[in-house]
């Protein structure tokens, strides 16, 4: 009844669909950490009109589908006579999206912080610069890590949205084939697996990392 | 010790206000080099906010703190106006005090020698070998050196406050303060920070010290200062303090303190 061996057949194209899956989403979050800490730190800045900017965009991307959020990126920039190919507004839109989660988780690592630590580090004479680099960061990524590689996770499984902006990712090869060959069922469990196969290395590698990182 | 032309601090009238409340009102006081001065009083006395004030922790409304004969924390501008000092100054103008916290403010991902060489690396620009050997020897100092690979977290609360003075030793401070330095401690870990304090006083060192230890008090320091309600109410050398108070508040502060040691209450 089923009959997997037509998987095999496309195993190639699964697998560069799963390679374009990979390395967009792990990009993504990679600018996307980038973007969150300019913005995390934008949100607990004590300038008013910075912390009120960063908020609005944090909560309006949030709040609003990736799906929007992609095609808005995707149909927008070329209205505005900016050209770009499928791939690059999809790294540009999953980016700007997981920025805002990212921003948040890093608020709280931020946060839990205890102030005298910092105070203790200007009192050395640390610059602020140094007091972040040295002792925040640190602290904040052990802290955070466990809900970063879940957000690594997430943006990997959305990702499968940018099929609709004609990326051939996982997803869109998923159902090309799926239609061409009328094996629905096949390919989108393979397909699953893949995803899943992906996303477990993830959990695998964060766990690994945490267990490195703690020593305390 | 050799003659300082300065004060090693100078207190002029200092006011400090949290809203409604304020807590410094008008405090003077000076401080020499290689003296040690304990500061007592009841909570909310302002005795803790006048020590941050010193190392400019706190920012204050009026008066002055002055370090080794400089204004701290503030600068003219080209109009001759006060204004609060870019903090890179202040920091410099504090580069010879080091503060020791209640709560020991260890930076808990670096393991103790991390935490004594890392102000010597990125603030003293010393290089690793040197900074290393510097730390150790500060280590030894308080009876810490084989514990360097220990985290903050595996430590004991008076291990962690020797290991936060190595810290502030490593910086070849010429002033210390401490904010009530025993007070988080069980009360059996209390006694090794504070022979390691006592043998920094004979050395020299320039002390200022919150505390409730009224034993160590009157054993250590040059001076007492009695604060209450944020006026200094009362000064002197602790055996003149202790055994002939002037003042109804110190009076009662000292017999509400002996009582509870000598367990009656």
């Amino acid at each position: 009844m089923f009959d997997f061996s037509v998987v095999l057949k496309y195993s190639d194209s699964l697998l560069n669909g799963l390679w374009t899956t990979a390395w967009i989403s792990l990009l993504s979050i990679l600018i996307g950490f980038v973007l969150g800490i300019v913005l995390c730190l934008g949100r607990l800045s004590s300038h008013s009109v910075i912390q009120y900017c960063c908020r609005f965009y944090i909560s309006a991307v949030r709040g609003a589908p990736l799906l929007v959020q992609l095609a808005i990126v995707f149909y927008f920039l070329p209205y505005w006579g900016i050209n770009i190919p499928p791939i690059a507004a999809a790294i540009i839109a999953l980016s700007l999206n997981t920025a805002a989660f990212q921003a948040e988780i890093l608020r709280g690592g931020f946060q839990v912080i205890p102030n005298g630590q910092k105070e203790t580090a200007w009192s050395y004479g640390y610059s602020a610069w140094q007091c972040f680099r040295y002792i925040e960061l640190p602290q904040v990524l052990r802290n955070t890590l466990p809900s970063l590689t879940n957000e690594t996770i997430d943006i990997i499984k959305n990702s499968a949205l940018i099929s609709t902006i004609a990326v051939t990712d996982l997803m869109r090869i998923t159902q090309t084939y799926s239609s061409t060959t009328y094996r629905p069922i096949e390919f989108f469990v393979s397909a699953g697996l893949l995803y899943l196969l992906l996303t477990s290395c993830i959990s695998v590698l964060g766990r690994y990392l945490e267990a490195r990182l703690t020593p305390y | 010790m050799e003659k300082q032309p300065h004060k090693a601090i100078k207190l002029i009238d200092l006011k400090k206000h949290y809203g409604e409340n304020q807590v410094l009102k008008g405090i003077n006081l000076e401080i020499d080099y290689g003296q040690v001065v304990c500061i007592i009083g009841g909570s909310g006395s302002g005795k803790s906010t006048m020590l941050r004030c010193m190392n400019f922790l706190e920012q204050y409304d009026s008066g002055e703190v002055q370090i080794n004969g400089k204004l701290l924390g503030y600068g003219s501008d080209a109009q001759g106006n006060l204004q609060l000092a870019p903090s890179h100054i202040t920091q410099n103008d504090l580069s010879e005090v080091c503060m020791v916290f209640q709560q020991f403010n260890l930076w808990p991902h670096m393991n103790v020698l991390d935490n004594v060489m890392s102000p010597l690396l990125r603030v003293h620009k010393l290089g690793k070998q040197a900074a290393r050997e510097k730390a150790i020897a500060v280590l030894e100092k308080v009876d810490m050196a084989h514990k360097i690979d220990a985290y903050p977290g595996q430590l004991s609360g008076g291990q962690q406050q020797r290991v936060a003075i190595a810290r502030s030793l490593g910086t070849d401070p010429k002033i210390m303060l401490f904010d009530e330095p025993t007070s988080a401690l069980d009360p059996e870990l209390v006694g090794e920070v504070l022979k390691v304090m006592k043998s920094l006083a004979n050395d020299g060192m320039t002390m200022v010290i919150v505390t409730h230890e009224m034993g160590f008090a009157a054993q250590v320091s040059d001076k007492v200062v009695f604060l209450a309600k944020g006026f200094i109410e009362e000064q002197g050398p602790p055996k003149i303090l202790f055994t002939a108070p002037k003042s109804d508040n110190l009076k009662s502060f000292l017999s509400t303190w002996s009582e509870r040691n000598s367990g009656i209450v």
